[in-house]
């Protein structure tokens, strides 16, 4: 029997019995279809105020001309510590809010957090993430880098650092222990076109916030999402640099305490722990490795 | 409701292939049962708007594009369990298969997926580039790349329908 002959027969192997019900999907269904509907609703309310909002504001005089002195009068377009500006785009119209799976709730006293559900979008272009573009050496320099820029976090081994898809380590201080995960891969095309194709890929509702720097580099910070189980969360920051490198980090509740090797898959790990309550750093925090990361990597 | 009547058919006997589709795709059931529901879900609110005889293909677009973006977004190194099982999770692939699966399991995400529409489901290349939203020609080029590294993971000579 040949390879392809083998792969046939995938689907024929024993199975768990099934845990989903029809009752549960179809209660999942409906909210969504609810959801689809009032989110038309919401979405032609807004149209019509946004007209007669646009309206009265161009009714207002044409705001003032630059002042000669003050050279850096209007948007902020150059580096600041915190304070990214979000896209200029409108909002994604909500279909819930974030709910945990009964099978694998957030630890008891821990208060579920009340986060809006969005759809994300898929990119429009697709391309690997690892390690392979981030030398030995840089990956050394990437660690040292945020034990330098995060002297009040303490940064030790991680949940999964000899994984070959990303550099991972702990990031732990009085509230617990997290993780940040950075994987790198290269685009073609523009930053600014690959941070607007990835806008809502992890599902945001509010725009994410960005910040161009003078060089051409484009960095993207979105909204902390919820996720299963335990009610994990995450925060991801993207760095487009002008010469195609992308670097993604993932900030994330849990480390390796809560994490295990699966015994039947090799490379993998399992999660076992619920983690800390919050992100172990604030977006400032995160923040401020973006453009030192953007440096090194 | 004619709508829930006509899905819930569907639902019944659909969901289970749809189910083990996943698995074949990420090697766990866990995550597998996570992905079929999903996507019935979005067939669900799509319902109206479906045709009966493509709901297959739908469902099957959905699972494999969702399996390929939780890889793309790095899902594929940490599986969640609610609780720590006692024993190994059962019901896995009986031992001529785990070895299969196991070898699948270290195929790319991208490459997994053009196999298991491509021999697990026999979609034709062009079927397949539709479910992916790629083009023939990288569909050709990721199941090459994927039975080799499927064969090398295999870690037997095996024979090979294609080169």
């Amino acid at each position: 029997m040949n390879l392809e002959e083998k792969l046939r027969g995938a689907l024929d192997v024993s199975a768990p019995p099934p845990t989903t019900t029809l009752d549960h999907v179809l209660k999942r269904g409906r909210r969504r279809v609810f959801a689809q509907r009032a989110g038309a609703v919401l979405g032609v309310f807004a149209v019509v105020a946004g007209i007669g909002i646009g309206a009265a504001t161009l009714n207002h005089a044409a705001p003032d001309p630059t002042p000669a002195d003050q050279p850096n009068y209007g948007p902020a377009t150059v580096e600041h510590a915190t304070g990214w500006p979000r896209v200029n785009t409108p909002p994604q119209i909500p279909y819930g809010t974030w709910t945990p799976a009964t099978s694998a709730p957030p630890p008891a006293g821990r208060a579920v957090v009340q986060i809006p559900l969005c759809n994300s979008k898929e990119p429009l272009e697709v391309w690997g993430l690892g390690t392979d573009v981030l030398s030995a050496k840089t990956v050394d320099a990437l660690i040292d880098l945020v034990r330098r820029e995060l002297p009040e976090v303490t940064v030790s081994n991680a949940p999964g650092s000899s994984i070959k898809d990303a550099i991972e380590f702990d990031l732990t201080d009085s509230g617990g222990t997290g993780s940040l995960s950075i994987s790198a891969g290269r685009f073609p095309g523009t930053p600014q076109w690959h941070a607007d194709d990835g806008l809502w890929a992890t599902g945001d509702c509010e725009p994410a916030r960005r910040l161009t720097l003078a060089n051409g580099t484009v960095m993207q910070l979105h909204n902390i999402r919820p996720y299963e189980p335990f009610q994990s969360l995450k925060q991801v920051l993207e760095i487009y640099r002008k010469d195609g490198l992308f670097v993604r980090l993932e900030l994330r509740n849990y480390g390796s305490p809560d994490v295990r090797p699966d015994p039947n898959q090799p490379g993998v790990l399992q999660r076992t722990g619920a983690g800390r309550a919050t992100l172990p750093l604030s977006e400032e925090q995160f923040t401020r490795l973006g453009p030192a990361i953007a440096g090194v990597a | 409701m004619r709508r829930d009547e006509e899905f819930s058919e569907f639902f019944t006997s659909r969901f289970d292939w749809a189910r083990r589709t996943a698995y074949a795709l990420c090697g766990d059931w866990s995550e597998a049962e996570e992905l079929a529901q999903n996507a019935f879900v979005k067939a669900y609110a799509k319902w109206p708007t479906i045709r009966r005889e493509t709901a297959e293909a739908y469902v099957r677009t959905i699972v494999t594009r969702a399996f390929i973006d939780s890889r793309r977004r790095g899902r594929d190194r940490v599986s969640p369990v609610a609780e720590l099982p006692e024993l190994g999770v059962g019901g896995g692939f009986s031992d001529p298969d785990a070895k299969l699966n196991a070898a699948l399991q270290q195929v790319p995400a991208k490459q997994r997926a053009a196999l298991v529409l491509r021999f697990v489901h026999d979609l034709s290349i062009e079927q397949t580039a539709a479910e992916l939203g790629c083009s023939i020609g990288n569909v050709k080029s990721q199941t090459a790349r994927g039975l080799a590294t499927l064969r090398e993971a295999y870690g037997e000579p095996v024979t090979s329908e294609c080169a």
